[in-house]
C-alpha cells in the first residue's frame, strides 16, 4: 500500500532565507547559551520546530545522512526532509551528520559519532527539539563564545543526558554539537563548552 | 571613489554570492565545526574562484557562504581599503551581491581581511574574515601534513616551543615578527593568518567572530568571540608587540601599527598608520602628526 | 607634507584596459576567431581541457584568445567557470575498448591483434621550420588514412595469458569514487584520487617528475604497453528509463604503460602497470602520467620509497598549476606589514648585537 503525503513547504526563497537562518545558526554557536531567534519564515512539518526546521533546510543535503529520532521518524517528516533537502536517512545512529531528536526521548549521546582525534568535525550535529528555553537555572556553562559563565536552564533535557553531555568534555577535541530548538529560537552548545551542574 | 567601477549591478547569470548552494551549505557546514573546535583546521572542499589561489580564496568562499544581502561589508589588506586587492576584492562581493561597502570599521557587520586586525575594537555581531595562505602553524617545522595532523590530535607542540627556545638562545629574541603562534583555548595550535605579532593580542577575547579561510590549502578555522587566544612565550621572554621611534606622521597616534614610507634616497623616512580608516578618524577627529595638513573630507585623491 | 597614495581603483581599472589592447595586438592585423583556435591550436586547446577539467572545445579556444594564448591563465578561466556548473549527472566509465581509434601503438610487441595505427603524429617528423606555412594556403588532404575495427581490446589484456603482467582489479561496483573537486585531498590517497590528480595536474611538473623515474629516481623500467587516442561514447544511466543513454562522444589519449618489476616482501616478480588518461591528443601528458602513476604505487606494491616521484604527499599538493601559479605570484601583492614587522626585528636586532660589542670593547678597554 502506498499513500501519498504531500510534503510541507520550506523556504520560498531558499538562496537569501537559508542564508538568514545559517546567520542565526552561525550567531548561537558562536555564543552558546543565548537564545538566538531565527527570523526566516521556513515550512516546516506539523510538530517540528521552526528553528529546527530551518536549520535543517539550511544545511542538509545529498551529502550528509540524517538519523530521525523516534518522534521524528514519521512520513511526514521524512518526506519533507527528502523532497527539500534530497539528504538520505539512515538508519544508523552513528553515520548520522544531523541528527533530529525529542528532548523526552533522547538516545545516549554516545549511539553518534564523535568524530577521532585526527578529525573531530565528524563529530555529530544533534538538533534537539526542546519544551522550553527557559526555566529554573540549574547549571553554568562555560568556553569560548561565553564571556563570563552563563547560568542555564535544563531546557526539559533530563538529568542524566546532562550528565553525559558533562562527562564528554574530556573527550575534547571529540563531541557532538547540539542546537537545543523551541519554536522559532534556539541555543547551541558546541563540544567546546565546559558544563558544571549546581549541586551536581 | 571610482563610480563606474564601484556600481555596476550584480552580475546577471551568477547565484548570489557567486557560489552555488550546494557549496554554500559545505562551506557553512564546516564554518559551524570550526566555531565549535576553536583553533582546530576543518578540511573543505575548496572551490576554484574567479581569483588566483593565494589572493584571498579562502577569505573570501568563506564571506561568500556568510554575506547576506543586509550585511555591510569592508575589505582591507595591509590595514588599508584602497589597496588594489582589497579594491578588486570589494569589487567582486558588490557585483555578485550588491551588498553596501564601507571603510569605516565601526559601520561594517563584515570585514574581510589580509595581514591586519583593524586598530578600532570590534564589537559584538561583527565578523572579522581572514585571508590565510598557510593555515597549519607547525608547517615549517614539518612539512607533511600526515605528520602535523597526528600531532594537533595529539596536542604535540613540543616543536614549536623548542623551535621559539631556540631563537632565544641563538639571538638573545624569538626571532617571529609576523605570524606569531598562539594556542587557542589552551588546545589548538593556531596560525593566526600573517598579520604582525602586534596584532596578535587582539585576538584574545575579542567580541567579534573570526573566521579564518584557506582556499588553496582547503582549510577553515576559527575563534569565537571571548576566546582565550595566546601567544607561546616563556617566563622570562614574555610575548611582546614591536614598537616604533616616532608616532604616525599623519595623526599622532602612538597606538597603532605604523607603515614606513620611504621618502627618498638620502634615509628619509617617515612612519604612517597602516590602518587607513583608523588614521582618517583620528585626523577628522583634530589630531596631527608632524607631517600632516589640516584634514580635509577627501584630501587625498 | 604628504598624501598617501590612493589610486587602487582607478589603476585596476586601467590595468584591464590595457591588457584588453595588448591582448588584441596590432588591430591592422585580422582578430582570431574562437572556431580558428580551436581547429588549428587544437594542441592548446586539449591541455587547457585537460588541466581545466572540461571537455568543452569552444570554451578552451574562448579561454586561450581571452588568456592570449598563455595556457596557465585559461586553464584558470575554465576552472572557475567550472565552479559555476550545476552538476546534472554522473557519468558511466568511459570504454576505451570501445574507442574509434585514429592512432594506436604498441612498444611492447612487434605486431598485435587488430593492428597498429600510426594516425597523426609528430614522432617522425623532422623539426624543421616549415616556412611554406608563412603563406596561407589550400587545406592539406590526407591520403591513407587507415581505419581499425571499432572494438579492440587493450593490447596488455590480449597478450597476457601467462599473467605475467598484472592485471587492474576494478573496484567493486558500489565502491564510492572519490571526487577531488568537491572533497580536500587526504592522506593516504587513494589511486582513484591519485588519479585524478594526476590527469589535473600541470603537464610540465609531469613531464619532469615521469622523467626523473626514467633517470633513476624511482627507476620503473618502462615500456609503453599501448596508446591510443580516438573518441569514445559518454553515457548516463537515467534511472527513469532503467539504461544508459550516450551523450556525445569526447577524444581522449590513454596511455598503458608497462613495468618490469623484480617482486618485493609482499610480491613475485611480474610486470606491473602505470595508467594515463587525458582529454584530445595529449601523449606526452598521457605518457607522464603513466610513469607518475606507477611511481606512486611504491607503497602499494612494498617498494621503498626514496624519490620525489614516489612521494605521495609531495607529488600530488604541488601538482595543480592553478594553485601553484596563484601561490607564486600572490608574492606580488602588497606584504608591506609583514616586511615592517620584519624590519622593526631585525633593526632592533642589530642594535642589540652594537651594544653587546660596544659593552664589549668598553670593558676591554677598561682591563687594559
Amino acid at each position: 500500500m502506498t499513500t501519498t503525503i504531500t510534503p510541507a513547504t520550506g523556504f520560498d526563497d531558499p538562496v537569501q532565507q537559508s542564508q538568514q537562518a545559517f546567520r542565526a545558526l552561525l550567531d548561537a554557536m558562536a555564543r552558546p547559551g543565548r537564545v538566538t531567534t531565527v527570523e526566516t519564515e521556513a515550512g516546516h512539518p506539523e510538530g517540528l520546530s521552526p528553528a529546527l526546521a530551518a536549520a535543517l533546510l539550511t544545511l542538509a543535503d545529498l551529502d550528509t545522512p540524517v538519523w530521525l529520532g523516534p518522534g521524528f521518524d514519521s512520513e511526514a517528516v521524512k518526506t519533507w526532509l527528502r523532497f527539500h533537502s534530497g539528504a538520505p536517512l539512515t538508519a544508523k545512529a552513528e553515520l548520522a551528520v544531523f541528527a533530529l531528536l525529542d528532548a523526552a526521548q533522547m538516545p545516549a549521546l554516545e549511539s553518534f559519532s564523535f568524530g577521532t582525534d585526527e578529525s573531530p568535525e565528524r563529530g555529530a550535529t544533534l538538533l534537539i527539539q526542546v519544551p522550553g528555553l527557559t526555566g529554573a537555572n540549574a547549571m553554568i556553562w562555560r568556553g569560548p563564545g561565553i564571556k563570563d559563565g552563563i547560568a542555564m536552564p535544563f531546557c526539559g533535557l533530563g538529568q542524566s543526558v546532562w550528565r553525559q553531555r558533562t562527562a564528554l568534555s574530556i573527550e575534547f577535541p571529540r563531541g557532538v554539537d547540539l542546537y537545543l530548538g523551541c519554536g522559532r529560537d534556539l541555543v547551541a552548545l558546541p563540544r567546546s563548552t565546559a558544563i558544571s551542574i549546581e549541586g551536581a | 571613489m571610482n563610480q563606474a567601477y564601484e556600481t555596476s549591478a550584480t552580475l546577471a547569470g551568477y547565484n548570489f554570492a557567486f557560489l552555488d548552494e550546494q557549496t554554500k551549505r559545505m562551506l557553512r557546514r564546516a564554518i559551524l565545526k570550526a566555531v565549535a573546535i576553536p583553533g582546530y583546521q576543518v578540511p573543505f572542499g575548496s572551490r576554484e574562484m574567479p581569483l588566483p589561489y593565494g589572493w584571498g580564496t579562502g577569505g573570501m568562499q568563506v564571506t561568500a557562504a556568510v554575506i547576506g544581502a543586509k550585511d555591510v561589508l569592508k575589505v582591507i589588506d595591509q590595514g588599508a581599503d584602497d589597496t588594489t586587492n582589497a579594491v578588486s576584492i570589494r569589487h567582486f562581493f558588490v557585483r555578485m551581491t550588491n551588498v553596501a561597502t564601507t571603510e569605516k570599521t565601526r559601520e561594517a557587520t563584515l570585514i574581510q581581511t589580509r595581514h591586519r586586525v583593524p586598530e578600532t575594537p570590534l564589537s559584538e555581531g561583527q565578523i572579522l574574515v581572514y585571508q590565510v595562505p598557510i593555515p597549519e602553524p607547525l608547517r615549517w617545522l614539518e612539512p607533511r601534513e600526515t605528520e602535523t595532523r597526528k600531532m594537533h590530535a595529539l596536542s604535540e607542540y613540543g616543536v614549536m616551543h623548542v623551535k621559539l627556545y631556540e631563537d632565544i638562545a641563538q639571538h638573545g629574541h624569538i626571532s617571529t615578527a609576523y605570524d606569531y603562534p598562539v594556542l587557542v583555548n589552551g588546545r589548538y595550535l593556531m596560525r593566526c593568518s600573517p598579520i604582525p605579532k602586534f596584532d596578535t593580542p587582539k585576538l584574545h577575547m575579542n567580541a567579534a567572530l573570526q573566521l579564518f579561510g584557506a582556499g588553496r590549502e582547503k582549510r577553515i578555522y576559527a575563534v569565537p568571540p571571548y576566546t582565550e587566544v595566546k601567544p607561546l612565550d616563556f617566563e622570562d621572554h614574555p610575548f611582546e608587540v614591536e614598537r616604533w621611534p616616532e608616532d604616525c606622521a599623519l595623526c599622532g597616534a602612538q597606538d597603532s601599527f605604523l607603515d614606513e614610507v620611504i621618502l627618498d634616497d638620502r634615509g628619509g623616512r617617515m612612519f604612517v598608520c597602516s590602518d587607513t580608516d583608523y588614521c582618517g578618524e583620528r585626523r577628522a577627529a583634530g589630531h596631527t602628526g608632524r607631517m600632516s595638513a589640516p584634514y580635509k573630507e577627501e584630501a587625498a585623491e | 607634507m604628504y598624501v598617501a597614495v590612493k589610486g587602487g581603483e582607478a589603476a585596476i581599472g586601467n590595468a584591464h584596459q590595457l591588457l584588453a589592447e595588448d591582448r588584441r595586438g596590432n588591430p591592422d592585423v585580422p582578430e582570431l576567431s574562437v572556431a580558428q583556435i580551436r581547429e588549428q591550436l587544437s594542441g592548446s586547446v586539449d591541455r587547457v581541457m585537460t588541466e581545466g577539467s572540461v571537455y568543452d572545445p569552444d570554451l578552451a579556444a574562448l579561454a586561450l584568445k581571452q588568456s592570449r594564448g598563455d595556457q596557465v591563465e585559461a586553464i584558470f578561466l575554465l576552472r572557475a567557470y567550472r565552479t559555476t556548473l550545476p552538476r546534472l549527472a554522473v557519468s558511466l566509465p568511459i570504454d576505451t575498448g570501445n574507442m574509434k581509434v585514429s592512432r594506436r601503438i604498441s612498444s611492447c610487441f612487434k605486431d598485435m591483434p587488430g593492428g597498429q595505427l600510426l594516425g597523426p603524429t609528430f614522432d617522425y617528423a623532422h623539426r624543421l621550420i616549415d616556412f611554406a606555412l608563412e603563406a596561407e594556403g589550400a587545406a592539406p588532404q590526407a591520403e591513407g588514412k587507415g581505419a581499425l575495427a571499432d572494438h579492440l581490446p587493450q593490447v596488455v589484456d590480449l597478450l597476457n595469458a601467462e599473467g605475467l603482467i598484472e592485471r587492474e582489479q576494478p573496484d567493486a561496483d558500489d565502491a564510492v569514487v572519490g571526487d577531488l573537486t568537491r572533497e580536500p585531498l587526504s592522506f593516504p590517497a587513494g589511486r582513484d584520487i591519485r588519479l585524478q590528480t594526476l590527469a589535473r595536474a600541470d603537464e610540465g611538473y609531469l613531464l619532469a617528475l615521469g622523467y626523473s623515474t626514467q633517470r633513476g629516481y624511482a627507476r620503473s623500467h618502462p615500456f609503453v604497453g599501448e596508446i591510443r587516442t580516438g573518441e569514445v561514447a559518454v553515457e548516463i544511466e537515467i534511472p527513469e528509463l532503467g539504461f544508459a543513454v550516450d551523450i556525445g562522444d569526447i577524444t581522449v589519449t590513454e596511455c598503458q604503460m608497462v613495468n618490469q618489476f623484480v617482486g618485493s616482501k609482499s610480491e613475485p616478480p611480474k610486470f606491473t602497470r602505470g595508467y594515463g588518461l587525458a582529454f584530445g591528443y595529449a601523449e606526452r601528458k598521457a605518457m607522464a602520467m603513466s610513469l607518475v602513476d606507477r611511481a606512486l604505487r611504491a607503497e602499494e606494491l612494498g617498494e621503498d620509497i626514496t624519490a620525489p616521484a614516489q612521494d605521495a604527499e609531495f607529488v600530488l599538493y604541488h601538482a595543480d598549476n592553478v594553485e601553484a601559479s596563484g601561490f607564486v605570484q600572490h608574492l606580488k601583492l602588497p606584504h608591506h606589514v609583514d616586511f615592517q614587522a620584519e624590519l622593526t626585528l631585525v633593526r632592533t636586532m642589530r642594535a642589540e648585537i652594537a651594544a653587546a660589542e660596544a659593552r664589549k670593547a668598553e670593558l676591554a678597554e677598561a682591563a687594559q
